[in-house]
């Protein structure tokens, strides 16, 4: 049997998530101790962990020394190369965006527009350049050229960014924030139309060998459909009702008749045997978007549901994996 | 041994232009960085492959131009300078953001301003360009002197003027979203008293990154005044969109008058365009092949007279202009007026072209037609022709009115026997 390698985050703040969003996947990660970089799904015995700083678990999937990894948008997009190749791009944790932040004493600048006009008067009157600290020079000198703004100067550094501008080697920064505290406290702001990227978790993987090795790619489809399921999961609930009616396909078509508790294809409908005497009781089951679920709940009392019981998905499988196939399209095997 | 196919067409190219007085130019292929950051065009700066050395950002040669001025200002020149190069030029595709090799050849004339000046590096593109192709070509023309003085007529500020050129969709989002559209009448005073509250309050002040308040409360009181522009800037808007739509013939120049009503600046650069469209024509380029579009002028901090672009209709085979704003972008005090061009000329490399070899005479005429008629005479028999400032050098070719040419106080009737004595002489 062949083996393959999954690089994940070792510290920082995709490590833990990372290991939560596997083990909610039914995939496990069993590491003899913290100090050890390798670890081993039982759900998937083909496939050893590695684990590596996250920039590392993309240089270590480009040069095949993992064949998959787990990382931010972030990372991949800076270091991007055509040897990695996108398996996943929202894993649904992780959630951080790259902004642009400048000293909350430029009361005069609210927009990129606005910074654009700075950068143009230093130059000007100046005869210096925009000083941008960061440790995302490729999108951020991307960035900066989409939005007009062509004469500033990356500083880099690894950290502490956001105590540039104030020690005063950078006028503004470019970083990761989830809520923004981190900036306020060091007395940064956003500024509109300032955001480089949205980032959250993603699953990538080498692109030449899912292409040669049918083995791996059969390998893939089973953690892809893992993820999918997943995630198809975290999105719907399953509700149970019971409900009174004439007849099933009666109140199978009440069911219907509203979009929040049609679910996926429609209700299940089964009899109560209730007491002799008693009306004619059904349990309805429906599966329904997380974010139907109070509408379908006010609905289906509305139609004389008794008692209504809310779970949640914890993998919902479709007809085939989106992702798996969106991957052959993007290798070229479809 | 076998000529590599890119020195069969450097040889020519570099033959051609030495006939003009151009002298080649070798370039170092790693510059600093910052000669480009800071200096080069909008639309160049984000191709440039830079990288750092000890903390000191390098870049691949991208372009002749800066290197050129650079050049001039660092050997102390101040006489009017013929330099042409062939080289490799490394940029980065914006596509893929790959880093492309590709052979360039420039022409950089420096320290030279006027119609004559224009003219001949004109000419000469003309003629690099009939040595590469074959094809029918077309010239175009832009004069960004005439869209500054437009869009200076309208009074904002250079930011906006800049914008309005570079990234008009911004300044119609800017006008629209009322972005700027702050409406308590202010002062400096009063603004500076409040910001100096707002950031001791705040602690703000602690962190300025490199700006002091005197610069946040200019650029207050400017966003404020923008209020009351916002018509001017629609305007202004309008006359950019209604240019980026439409090329004119050298007919139709006449139809930009409509601009230069009380813009005297502007009046004028329309009458230089023209005078140069003409003289285009009188030198023998079919008028039909001319037009002008006020569009492309995104290289605005760069370019500051005419630009140019001659090419088959589709892709363009050689850019070009006067760049007279580029030594003051690189901190030197003096202004250095500047005119070139840039021909990519890969797809080149290989075809069969005759060989020529290089001299130089300097001629002097009373008009530049004049001068023309014996420096092309001249250039026919191979002979490497410069104008030449003053006729007080006995060296100097002159042209005398009735159509004779004296040289070292020799008189000659006809060009043929100039072109004879020059030859046998060399």
């Amino acid at each position: 049997m062949k083996t393959y390698t999954l690089a994940l985050p070792s510290k920082g703040e995709l490590a833990e998530p990372t290991y939560n969003f596997l083990r909610e996947a039914g995939l496990k990660v069993l590491r003899p101790n913290a100090r050890q970089y390798t670890g081993h799904i039982p759900a998937l015995p083909q496939l050893g962990v590695l684990y590596q700083r996250v920039k590392d678990v993309v240089y270590k999937v480009a040069d095949g020394t993992a064949q998959l990894g787990i990382a931010g948008l972030d990372i991949v997009h800076e270091y991007v190369t055509d040897e990695v190749v996108m398996l996943h791009d929202g894993l649904n944790y992780g959630h951080c965006r790259l902004v642009v932040a400048v000293p909350e004493s430029w009361v005069d600048v609210q927009s990129i527009l606005d910074l654009q006009e700075v950068a143009d008067d230093m130059r000007q009157h100046h005869n210096r350049n925009l000083r941008i600290a960061t440790t995302f020079p490729t999108l951020t000198r991307r960035f900066f050229h989409d939005v007009g703004i062509h004469h500033f100067s990356l500083v880099r550094a690894e950290g502490a960014i956001e105590a540039a501008p104030t020690i005063g080697y950078a006028d503004a920064i470019v970083d990761l924030t989830q809520s923004g505290t981190t900036l306020r406290e060091n007395h940064l702001k956003m500024v509109q139309n300032g955001t480089i990227l949205e980032s959250q978790a993603c699953l990538i993987g080498n692109r030449a060998a899912l292409r040669s090795d049918a083995e791996l790619r059969a390998l893939t489809r089973q953690l892809l459909d893992y993820v999918d399921a997943t995630l198809n999961g975290q999105q719907h609930c399953q509700i149970i009702a019971d409900i009174s009616g004439d007849s099933p396909q009666a109140v199978a078509a009440l069911v219907n008749a509203n979009n929040a508790t049609r679910g996926l294809l429609g209700p299940t409908v089964a009899p109560i045997y209730a007491a002799p005497g008693s009306q004619n009781w059904y349990t309805i089951q429906i599966t329904v978007k997380n974010h139907d679920r109070l509408a379908a709940v006010d609905y289906l009392r509305s139609i004389g549901a008794a008692h209504v019981l809310v779970a949640p998905v914890q993998y919902l499988f479709l007809n085939q994996s989106t992702s798996y196939e969106a991957l052959l399209r993007k290798l070229g095997l479809d | 041994m076998m000529t590599r196919p890119v020195d069969a067409l450097r040889q020519q190219l570099v033959s051609l232009c030495a006939l003009h007085g151009y002298e080649v130019v070798d370039t170092d292929l790693i510059e600093d960085a910052e000669l480009f950051l800071t200096s080069a065009s909008a639309t160049l700066v984000p191709k440039l492959y830079t990288f750092e050395r000890r903390g000191k950002p390098y870049v691949l040669r991208p372009e002749f131009t800066t290197i050129a001025m650079k050049r001039y200002l660092t050997t102390g020149q101040t006489q009017a300078t013929r330099w042409q190069f062939f080289d490799t030029v490394y940029q980065l595709d914006a596509a893929t953001q790959l880093l492309t090799q590709s052979y360039a050849f420039g022409v950089e004339l420096i320290q030279s301003d006027g119609l004559e000046a224009d003219l001949e590096v004109l000419e000469l593109a003309l003629r690099v360009s009939a040595l590469l192709t074959t094809n029918p070509l077309s010239l175009v023309l832009n004069h960004v002197g005439f869209i500054q003085a437009v869009l200076n007529h309208f009074e904002l500020d250079p930011f906006l003027v800049r914008l309005l050129v570079s990234q008009p969709e911004q300044v119609r989002a800017l006008v629209n979203d009322h972005n700027y559209a702050i409406t308590e009448e202010t002062n400096a005073e009063a603004t500076e008293t409040m910001l100096n509250v707002l950031l001791e309050s705040t602690q703000y002040s602690r962190t300025m990154g490199g700006r002091d308040r005197t610069e946040i409360t200019n650029r207050l009181l400017r966003k404020y005044g923008r209020n009351k522009q916002a018509d001017k800037i629609r305007q202004a808007f309008d006359v950019i969109s209604s240019w980026n739509d439409s090329a004119l013939s050298v007919g139709q120049l006449s139809e930009l008058r409509q601009y230069t009503h009380d813009n005297l600046k502007a009046a004028n650069h329309l009458s230089y365009l023209t005078e140069l469209c003409e003289a285009l024509v009188t030198s023998g380029v079919p008028e039909q092949r001319i037009s002008v579009r006020l569009n492309a002028a995104k290289n605005w901090q760069y370019y500051s007279g005419i630009t140019f672009s001659i090419g088959d209709g589709v892709t363009p085979l050689i850019n070009g202009g006067r760049y007279n704003n580029l030594s003051h972008m690189m901190g030197a005090s003096v202004s250095v007026p500047a005119v070139g061009f840039t021909c990519h000329v890969d797809s080149f490399i290989g075809s069969e072209r005759s060989e020529s070899s290089v001299q130089v005479v300097q001629v002097f005429a009373e008009s530049y037609a004049a001068y023309r008629e014996v420096a092309n005479a001249l250039r026919d028999h191979l002979i490497p022709v410069v104008p030449a400032s003053t006729n007080q050098h006995s060296e100097v070719v002159c042209t005398n009115a009735d159509g004779t040419f004296t040289l070292n106080g020799q008189l000659f009737l006809t060009i043929a026997d100039l072109v004879s004595h020059i030859k046998g002489k060399l």
